[in-house]
């Protein structure tokens, strides 16, 4: 993995901070409902 | 330090709507958004499923699912190169989407289009995408089963391995 820099501390996203959009009338799934994820198709092929 | 996806503020916030509309599209068609790991997972740029015209993918897994609203708001939106996978567009899964893309570590950070890969290290087993918050809290359009996609908060499960940005 190449060496991580990070969102928090790029000035250039810090003016992308008053973009916060509020969802109102969604309704959220309850996590219990949620079944179990199957996971991913692993290869980068595919 | 140029944004990701190289788009200036303006442009940012025009393809976060654009990948959250994308994402949203799935809730409204859940019962056609089949789940598959197989190669007809990328039904959905493949075949150029362009939510903005009411498409979507009718398979997908949860990375394809992901990648497809991103490639909405960045490559439909402004021709932005596959800076999710770095694979031209037509192939990837969370190991690739923790290779690109720059990581938020702070939650209070995340937004719109963000997308939360979870796991207990790389490669990640599961990605969802951000849309938006509800009191506060990151909420995501998660497309991890047939029964999917859910609309569900950021930690439904968990096991978050990291937020990563992309826009």
């Amino acid at each position: 993995m190449p060496e991580e820099d990070y969102v928090d501390d790029d000035p250039e996203y810090e003016e992308d901070d008053d973009d916060n959009s509020v969802l109102v009338g969604l309704a959220a799934a309850d996590p219990r409902s949620v079944p179990p994820d199957e996971g991913d198709a692993g290869t980068e092929g595919n | 330090m140029p944004a990701v996806s190289g788009l200036d503020r303006e442009q940012r916030a025009e393809a976060r709507k654009a990948v959250v509309s994308a994402a949203l599209s799935g809730l409204d068609n859940i019962s056609e958004v089949h789940y598959t790991q197989d190669s007809s997972r990328w039904d959905g740029i493949s075949n150029n499923r362009v939510a903005a015209r009411g498409k979507f993918p009718h398979h997908s897994d949860c990375s394809s699912y992901a990648t497809w609203c991103l490639w909405n708001g960045l490559k439909l939106g402004f021709e932005v190169g596959d800076v999710v996978n770095g694979l031209d567009w037509t192939a990837g899964y969370t190991g690739t989407m923790l290779r690109n893309g720059k990581q938020v570590r702070r939650v209070e950070r995340v937004r719109q289009g963000d997308c939360v890969i979870y796991g207990s290290a790389w490669p990640g087993t599961h990605v969802a995408i951000v849309v938006g918050r509800q009191d506060g809290v990151p909420m995501v359009v998660s497309h991890g089963s047939e029964q999917g996609p859910f609309f569900v908060r950021y930690d439904y499960r968990p096991d978050v391995l990291e937020f990563r940005r992309y826009i």
